[in-house]
């Protein structure tokens, strides 16, 4: 019997197949959900400030908050940018030194036994530990910060894609063996992608750290950034200028971590776990 | 003529246990052979050997005349689970060996033809049902156009209407294919409607072999089958495997 006959019995069995998307069951909650509790505790603090319940000159009402940030003017602009540039490249350097580390600690029992238990030994060091001795090495300009943020994006990378590699499944594994595929290709072609849920886990908890780190080498001797301006509303004691830099690193870190979601969101659309059917 | 396929292993041992004891196997090309036994008889070590994914022996297996060192292009291998790289669409796998800028090929496309897939070329794993999907390692391990196909209880994990299916599925493309198919299996009923040999394989060794001459299209419900099931059945219980 000839194969084109048969599939034509095969076919039939496709549409009976289960659906690529399950019909969600109330659909999804509004994204305005997420709103709420941030805009409610808002409006609460101007109560209480303007009712006086609150003492004003330390817990400056939220309006006061925004008139302070019209005021820091284009100065604050520029406090973002440092800080934002900051994040960017010690993140960018910190996470793809873990992604080489990992792979080469992942892949060769050696390698592992030499230098994963150095990288546990300085991943348990606080970051401000780090502080005194990058300024007496590296000097007071960028490249302490840059290289306090990459240290700190460096271990949660590092040690959610080594776990990933770990846990690949030893079966796909095989079957690149099947395909003689060289060492090179195997990490390229299968155990990359197959660990990139983990590499994505890794480089959102590793951009909340680098922006922690930030703080931390900000503090010190900095003359330009969000950690700057917190310093600064301390010693002139402005608490409205604190609560500004605050405000603007939970909105920066939200942002910036809402742009990974989004490129992780599209790069696994291929898994099937409750995240995608959650949608 | 030389033979498709010419396996001997003296010996392979895990640890103290002897998982093959003395096996020698000969395949000639277009034939269909399976291969029962209970589990842990040497049967899936043995189609791992041929495969060259298990080394560690010190036998030999020669593909038409070659001694065979490692994985070849010329043994597809389908394995109990589909194995299908779930971020690769369905044409992508099938064509996984020739890397991701031949996913195009249209060599692809006549075989998610040839297995009834082509409308879900671009899918994702995810969305084909097991039955689906263990099509897709078909196609895969048919794209090298290997002369000898492995098959590692290829069909255990899907139900019964399926199995039916995909088993007349393969034995239409492996005729039109020209491919020689060895064949692990548990299933004895199995066993007997797709081969033309029977090996009954028991602590590493053959136990025996059941040759089956009926002519194709066979009947499941053909009598000469019937027949030879019982005789593989009566072979396993005289070893005291059932």
């Amino acid at each position: 019997m000839n194969t084109a006959a048969r599939t034509s019995s095969l076919q039939a069995t496709v549409s009976s197949a289960r659906p690529a998307v399950p019909a969600g069951r109330a659909g999804r909650p509004h994204p305005a959900l997420g709103w709420v509790l941030p805009v409610l505790t808002l409006l609460a603090f101007e109560a209480l400030v303007r009712s006086g319940l609150l003492a004003a000159h330390l817990f400056p009402a939220p309006s006061e908050i925004v008139r302070t940030l019209f005021d820091l003017g284009s100065g604050l602009a520029s406090h973002i940018g440092v800080s934002l540039a900051r994040v960017a490249g010690g993140f960018a350097i910190g996470a793809s030194l873990a992604v080489i580390a990992a792979v080469v600690v992942g892949l060769d029992r050696r390698a592992e036994a030499l230098l994963d238990p150095t990288f546990q030994a300085l991943r348990a060091v606080p970051s401000l530990a780090w502080v005194p001795l990058l300024l007496l090495w590296l000097g007071i300009d960028e490249t302490p910060k840059i290289t306090l943020i990459a240290i700190g994006a460096f271990f949660p990378v590092y040690l959610n894609l080594l776990s990933g590699l770990r846990n690949v499944d030893r079966k796909l594994v095989e079957l690149g063996e099947v395909y003689g595929l060289s060492r090179t290709a195997l990490v390229r072609r299968i155990l990359l992608p197959a660990s990139l849920p983990s590499l994505y886990t890794g480089l959102r908890v590793g951009l909340s750290l680098a922006w922690m780190f930030l703080v931390a080498a900000e503090l010190i001797a900095a003359t330009r950034g969000l950690g700057y301006l917190l310093t600064d509303g301390r010693e002139t004691s402005r608490p409205d200028i604190v609560l500004a830099a605050i405000l603007l690193l939970a909105v920066l870190g939200k942002l910036s971590d809402s742009v990974l979601k989004s490129l992780e969101k599209r790069a696994l659309v291929w898994r099937d776990a409750l995240e995608t059917r959650l949608g | 003529m030389t033979a498709l396929l010419d396996v001997h292993v003296p010996s392979k041992r895990f640890g103290d246990r002897r998982v093959l004891d003395n096996f020698s196997l000969t395949l000639e090309a277009g034939e269909i052979v399976s291969l029962v036994g209970a589990s842990g008889c040497g049967k899936s070590t043995l189609l791992r050997i041929v495969a060259g994914l298990d080394r560690e022996h010190d036998g030999t297996v020669t593909l038409k005349g070659q001694p065979q060192h490692g994985v070849s292009r010329d043994i597809g291998v389908i394995f109990q689970e589909p194995r299908l790289l779930p971020w690769l669409t369905v044409a992508q796998n099938v064509g996984f060996d020739a890397d991701a800028a031949r996913a195009r090929d249209p060599h692809v496309f006549t075989l998610l033809e040839e297995v009834g897939l082509s409308q879900v070329a671009d899918a994702l794993p995810k969305a084909l049902s097991g039955g689906m999907a263990q099509r897709v390692a078909i196609a895969r391990g048919l794209f090298n156009r290997p002369p000898l196909l492995l098959l590692d209880e290829p069909f255990s994990a899907v139900d019964a209407f399926t199995r039916i299916r995909l088993q007349e599925l393969l034995l239409a493309i492996a005729r039109e294919h020209d491919t020689t198919l060895l064949l692990v299996t548990h299933d004895v009923d199995e066993a007997a409607w797709l081969s033309d040999r029977v090996i009954v394989m028991g602590g590493g060794r053959v136990l025996d072999e059941v040759t089956i001459t009926e002519q194709r299209p066979r009947s499941r419900r053909s009598p000469a089958l019937t027949e030879a099931r019982n005789r593989i059945l009566e072979i396993l219980e005289g070893a005291h495997v059932l």
